[in-house]
């Protein structure tokens, strides 16, 4: 059976899979009411987003595959699968990917505000 | 492999097993990669272009490559584009303090009014140039404490250990103690 994001948030009985999961995507956040577990965004993929440059060429296809690549790394491929079958379904909002994107890019800047040495 | 400091090839790292190629790029973009606010993992990023770059940033937001793995491609890099000499070493963290150096206002300065235009030179010429603007008028005591300075190891790096064991946080912390860099 695939999941679908209102599935994973209702489950209550933790099995030695879902141990795992948590493990692997230990932060939480809310979007639109949905709660989705991630892992906090790496160097690396900081590094990628960051090498995006907001004033060239405004929104072009390869801006959105990797913004939807480091997404689908930071919550896993079950739950990114899960979210694309919401918005198929119109359970969940075009724009919902990018929300949650937004929340996890804040959670990252956050991180590597406290990381600066302080002058 | 060993290039020449006047190479204008492009060369090819390895990155997380994957070769990329990179092309070949004048002093003032690899000054510019060096100083950009991704930190010094970041200069690969910088200096790569096209399908190369996309499938570099979409690997890395995929986490198959991580920012150890670009910190040490850009060790690779920088010690091919900025090669030494068994008598006149210059370890990967040498060559990327003097472009984060040379971007500063008192040793830009001395560079043009030298006659020096990052846009033509080769990263090596380019460093080459800096330290011995550097070095010129100091006593032997201030020479000391410039090569001091310049070639100390950065943490976790050992001097004899060309390729050292760097993490993201050390280079950004070896690109933060370059000379004038506060």
């Amino acid at each position: 059976m695939t999941d679908t994001l209102d599935s994973m948030d209702t489950e209550t009985e933790i099995s030695p899979e879902e141990a795992a999961f948590k493990a692997d995507y230990p932060a939480v956040t809310q979007v639109a009411g949905r709660a989705i577990r991630y892992a906090p965004m790496e160097a690396g993929q900081y590094l990628a987003i960051q090498s995006l440059d907001p004033d060239d060429e405004g929104v072009t296809r390869e801006k959105v595959t990797l913004i939807l690549a480091t997404l689908e790394g930071c919550i896993g491929p079950r739950q990114y699968q899960a979210m694309i079958l919401d918005m198929a379904r119109k359970k969940l909002e075009e724009d919902f990917p990018i929300k949650l994107f937004i929340k996890i890019m804040d959670r990252a800047r956050r991180d590597v505000e406290k990381a600066e040495p302080t002058p | 492999m060993t290039r020449s400091p006047f190479d204008r090839r492009p060369f090819q790292v390895l990155i997380a097993g994957e070769e990329f190629t990179v092309p070949f790029a004048p002093a003032d973009l690899w000054i510019k990669a060096a100083t950009a606010p991704a930190g010094p993992s970041g200069v690969l990023l910088e200096l790569l272009s096209g399908p190369s770059r996309q499938r570099l940033a979409l690997r890395l937001g995929r986490r198959e490559i991580t920012a150890e793995h670009m910190a040490a491609a850009t060790r690779e890099a920088l010690a091919l584009s900025v090669p030494g000499s068994e008598d006149d070493a210059y370890p990967w963290w040498v060559s990327y303090r003097l472009l984060i150096s040379s971007a500063l206002p008192s040793l830009a300065g001395r560079m043009v009014l030298a006659g020096l235009d990052p846009r033509d030179r080769t990263p090596a010429e380019w460093c080459y140039a800096a330290y011995g603007l550097l070095v010129q008028g100091l006593d032997t005591k201030q020479r000391f404490q410039l090569d001091a300075k310049l070639t100390a190891p950065p943490a976790g790096v050992e001097a004899d250990d060309e390729w050292g064991e760097m993490t993201f946080d050390q280079m950004v912390a070896a690109a933060r103690s370059a000379p004038g860099v506060r």
